[in-house]
């Protein structure tokens, strides 16, 4: 069988490996055939970001969600995003430590997806690795990032619809504001909610939520997870289509610009620029002018 | 194809061995050298940490024991790749394992085998040499 076949048969080994060439090189043949193959079937995955700061508990929670969807008969996936580390490239990408015994009882596949450094590259991967699962007939797609900042709201720039998990004494309220992740929530989802300070919480999440729903939960004990589930399985994917669109897209040409980039700054004429910035002579913006001036004359 | 990607590490113990301490240890080293390194927690059955090699695409599986089990659990993550034709996933084994079954592993294409006390740069590099083989094997046609 093909890989294509294998793709839109649901087979998880050949899904796993589309994602590994949809991430590897996002523009080679292989992975323009597969998006092709995935985007023609298409498939009507609803894509569920889930984020919040590091240590409230967002993989036991998406555990439950999966142990909640699979038992309404859903077939549910999961994309857990973690950081490269900045220095070595490697990452450690722990998330399925706590979902694995819900991951196996439902058969739920799940992809850890290391961010490497790019936004925009992470964009492209995400989306494409969506794509695939969608056409491989996953009807819902969890998608866990860590909630620090830019790349999590490009990232999830990609979902249908956004849950925002905060719980008491974690992840300091004052930084989730500054990291911009209140602003993306469709819900908020306040978990350990049997510890103290959940209840205040709560209340001030729903002054500042706009009519936005605020969900208690305790993913721990499972208290709570059929009401967020009823709430994604009403909710319509559609509503945000346009600002996802432009999302994918917007990740897409900042990943091809900062190639470009790239490219760019390694000529010997960039590099004689660059000595002229260095010695004061030149202002960075006059240099990147000139750089750029430079495009499709020299390589 | 694949050249650009680190490699990819699964760390799995494949038995009733509640000691993961040291797993950890070796998880921060190999992500240190700049591989993406995944974990699949405490007992995991052999089938089940086949599975997550395959869904996550993995290179290396790298399992540990310390509870004597090595030799029946060890042979059975391998025989289950073996019948899934994955010959691109490399096994690396660790633990209290005596010489006379790390020479059995072996030749079952179980390698390394680290008893305590091996250095870190020791695993690091043989598992890093595994992945770079495996990764030879990965098809990438559609």
């Amino acid at each position: 069988m093909s890989l294509l076949d294998g793709i839109l048969s649901g087979d998880p080994a050949a899904v796993s490996r589309a994602i590994t060439i949809v991430e590897s090189d996002p523009r080679g043949e292989a992975a323009r055939r597969i998006l092709e193959v995935a985007s023609a079937r298409g498939g009507k995955a609803l894509v569920v970001g889930v984020t919040g700061p590091p240590g409230v508990g967002k993989s036991t929670l998406i555990g439950r969600l999966c142990d909640e969807m699979a038992s309404r008969g859903r077939r549910v996936s999961v994309l857990a995003i973690d950081a490269s580390s900045p220095f070595s490239g490697g990452a450690f990408l722990g998330n399925r430590i706590r979902m694995e015994e819900s991951l196996h009882r439902h058969g739920v596949f799940m992809r850890s997806i290391a961010a490497r450094g790019s936004t925009g590259g992470l964009g492209g991967s995400v989306w494409g690795a969506l794509r695939v699962l969608s056409a491989a007939g996953y009807e819902r797609v969890i998608v866990e990032t860590v909630g620090a900042g830019q790349s999590d709201v490009d990232v999830m720039g990609i979902a249908d619809v956004i849950l925002v998990v905060v719980a008491p004494g974690f992840g300091d309220l004052v930084q989730a504001l500054k990291a911009g992740i209140l602003e993306i929530a469709d819900a908020f989802v306040v978990n350990k909610a049997d510890l103290p300070g959940a209840e205040e919480l709560a209340r001030y999440l729903e002054e500042v939520s706009a009519g936005r729903p605020v969900l208690s939960v305790s993913a721990a004990s499972g208290d709570g997870v059929g009401r967020v589930v009823d709430y994604l399985e009403g909710t319509r994917g559609s509503r945000r289509r346009d600002e996802r669109a432009a999302a994918a897209v917007r990740v897409a040409v900042e990943e091809i610009l900062r190639e470009e980039a790239n490219e760019l700054m390694s000529t010997q004429r960039a590099r004689e620029i660059l000595g002229e910035v260095a010695s004061g002579a030149v202002s960075p913006r006059e240099a990147a002018d000139r750089i750029l001036a430079l495009r499709g004359r020299e390589k | 194809m694949f050249g650009s990607r680190p490699p990819r590490v699964l760390l799995a113990k494949p038995g009733l061995d509640g000691h993961d301490r040291a797993i950890y240890v070796l998880a921060q080293a190999l992500r240190d050298a700049g591989m993406e390194v995944l974990y699949a927690g405490l007992f995991t059955p052999p089938e089940e940490i086949v599975e997550i090699a395959i869904a996550e695409d993995v290179d290396v599986i790298g399992l540990s024991l310390l509870n004597g089990q090595h030799m029946t659990s060890f042979p059975k993550v391998i025989r289950i790749l073996r019948e899934r034709g994955r010959d691109d996933i490399a096994v690396v084994g660790g633990g209290t394992i005596p010489p006379r079954d790390r020479r059995a592993l072996e030749e079952m294409g179980i390698t390394g085998n680290f008893g305590p006390g091996t250095p870190l740069d020791e695993i690091v590099e043989h598992i890093r040499a595994r992945a770079l083989e495996a990764r030879r094997r990965k098809i990438s046609s559609i």
